[in-house]
């Protein structure tokens, strides 16, 4: 794999978060956490949702790469996680086209009857054709 | 043979080449670690994700019952433990123990803040009878699938809240060892590693808070 196994050949300077750069990141994660809060304020409806978790991945990424050190760290360290929240993407999208239109185009109300509550948005009825 | 490095108190394990080999393969196994964290974790964001779409009225409802202050306050509050972690490992890395002490004694506090500001909320929603699954006996409910959410919300800063516990056991310890003075600028690698952890414990609750206390 990486270089990491070899020994002697890593003689890489650690990184070593300078202080000012720790309180820099604190002061922008806590201006994030109040736009979040005030996000929340404004209703955009759908776009809510999708801004709120920019905001947090914003937040999640000066994390992930400055209090981890991610960003200084060896490429594999890099990919194992990023890899990981990758997966979590395919894990939501896939379970998603699978549940959310399975019975797309099936005609079959049964399908749907059975997952939708009686709030649901997004799961349009579908209408038996065909019994005219 | 394999030189015998001896940096302050710490000799490296005898199947390691170096000191820095040790580091480098424990920090290795902590993000492969971190990266099943995430994957543990995915299967509760992805039911989130699924009924949330499928049930959007019961997440509308369900959310009003918790307060966003508190949530926002725990937020802050996860925040500063990851400042004073972030303080303290920098400190382990210049040889500065008194600043580790101190920098993992705060973490500490702000982690029992955040589980105490948890126990208000859990037992104000028990005593409501906001509950998971079967044991939901809120009265007033509009919409059926509304307990869903709580038994996501439950589940979710549950298995959180176990994990800020399991910190807190792995803080104690390093503090210990760090009021032994075992850590220097030569070898700090448990700090580093209960910092990474702490930071995970953070990153999940960053996208938890907008996604419980916040649904738009």
């Amino acid at each position: 794999m990486g270089h990491s196994a070899d020994p002697g050949s890593t003689k890489h300077e650690h990184f070593i978060l300078p202080d000012k750069l720790a309180f820099k990141i604190f002061f922008l994660l806590i201006v994030g956490t109040i736009l979040t809060v005030a996000a929340a304020q404004i209703h955009i409806g759908i776009f809510n949702f999708p801004l709120a978790m920019l905001i947090a991945s914003i937040k999640a990424y000066l994390v992930m790469s400055y209090f981890m050190g991610l960003k200084f760290d060896l490429l594999e360290n890099k990919i194992y996680f990023l890899g990981s929240l990758l997966f979590v993407l395919i894990f939501i999208v896939l379970t998603a086209s699978d549940l959310l239109f399975r019975e797309v185009g099936s005609n079959n109300p049964d399908f749907i009857r059975k997952f939708e509550g009686p709030t649901s948005g997004l799961v349009a009825p579908v209408e038996p054709v065909g019994h005219e | 043979m394999a030189e015998v490095a001896v940096h302050g108190h710490h000799h490296h394990a005898h199947h390691f080449e170096s000191s820095e080999h040790e580091f480098v393969s424990c920090k290795q196994g902590m993000w492969l670690f971190l990266l099943q964290e995430v994957l543990f974790f995915s299967p509760l964001f992805v039911a989130y994700a699924i009924f949330r779409s499928l049930y959007p009225g019961a997440f509308m409802e369900g959310h009003q019952y918790l307060d966003w202050r508190m949530g926002g306050l725990n937020t802050l509050v996860l925040i500063s433990s990851s400042l004073s972690m972030a303080l303290a490992v920098s400190g382990a890395q210049r040889s500065q123990t008194k600043r580790t002490v101190i920098g993992l004694s705060l973490t500490l506090f702000f982690a029992l803040c955040f589980l105490v500001v948890k126990y208000f909320e859990y037992s104000h929603k028990l005593h409501l009878g906001i509950s998971t699954a079967g044991f939901f006996s809120l009265p007033g409910i509009h919409d059926p699938k509304t307990p869903l959410f709580f038994s996501l919300y439950f589940v979710m800063t549950g298995l959180h809240g176990i994990h800020v516990i399991g910190g807190m056991i792995a803080i104690i310890w390093v503090l210990r060892r760090a009021r032994r003075n075992e850590f220097n600028a030569q070898y700090n690698t448990p700090v580093e590693m209960v910092g990474l952890y702490w930071h995970f414990v953070d990153l999940v609750w960053i996208y938890l808070f907008p996604m419980l206390y916040l649904v738009g």
